[in-house]
């Protein structure tokens, strides 16, 4: 079944906090496969947590 | 003043900024960061031997905060509820069908920009226009790196409510980001 880019862009969000069920992972991944959208914001969803981490990062010290 | 107790009072404006984006609320942060150096004076014997003082003060600082907030949803459970008004703007984004209504691009040289402390800044102002409830767990996800069960168990609020939460402020956060910098 395919899912909307709405309920795509849910998961991309959970699958950051919790595991997926098969289910609910194999429906990403069958969205993700024909939507460039939904691709991008799967990578920017990872940069955003990265960049998050970034913010209080001391260079200088540790 | 001897050198451990000028050192711990130096940190303070980084301890009120880091409050402050978390908690959101001037005041509360205040609170939160006179607490930690009061703490970390009284343990001035415990972090002997430490390398980092910075580090060690920012783990007190986090307790402080999730104390914070812990006691803000006590006393008003759900108070501040952002996401009706959120809901209206996020709700936009797609058609009735589920569908973008602009298709999301891929960013340009995201690991280029997480280097530029430009960058940094500009996410810095995006958190803070995010909903105060919805930036609070947000930033006690990606920020102080808790799992949305503890989250979810320290706020008082439903699994689904958390999720619902998250998904909105990276939703909000990837626009503010694709709007402020990378479309530019």
């Amino acid at each position: 079944m395919n899912i909307s880019c709405k309920r795509a862009s849910e998961l991309l969000s959970e699958e950051q906090d919790r595991d997926l069920s098969f289910g609910e992972w194999a429906a990403l991944k069958a969205h993700l496969a024909i939507c460039s959208g939904c691709r991008a914001v799967s990578a920017q969803f990872k940069t955003l947590r990265r960049a998050v981490r970034e913010l209080f990062q001391d260079k200088s010290s540790d | 003043m001897n050198d451990f107790r000028t050192e711990v009072e130096a940190l303070r404006p980084y301890l009120l900024r880091y409050a402050s984006l978390q908690l959101r609320n001037r005041e509360a942060a205040e609170d939160a960061v006179q607490e930690t150096l009061l703490a970390a004076l009284a343990a001035e014997r415990s972090f002997e031997g430490r390398s980092n003082l910075r580090t060690w003060i920012t783990g007190i600082l986090k307790h402080k905060c999730v104390d914070a907030l812990r006691r803000a949803g006590r006393e008003s459970p759900l108070a501040g509820d952002d996401a009706d008004s959120a809901a209206t703007d996020f709700d936009a984004l797609f058609d009735e069908r589920g569908h973008w209504h602009e298709l999301p691009k891929a960013w340009d040289d995201p690991d280029g920009a997480l280097h530029q402390k430009q960058f940094l800044q500009v996410l810095e102002s995006c958190l803070m226009k995010l909903p105060a409830r919805t930036a609070q767990v947000f930033m006690l996800r990606e920020h102080m790196g808790l799992d949305t069960v503890e989250i979810c168990k320290q706020l008082g609020i439903t699994a689904t409510h958390c999720a619902v939460l998250m998904h909105r402020a990276r939703m909000a956060l990837r626009l503010c980001l694709d709007q402020n910098w990378f479309a530019r």
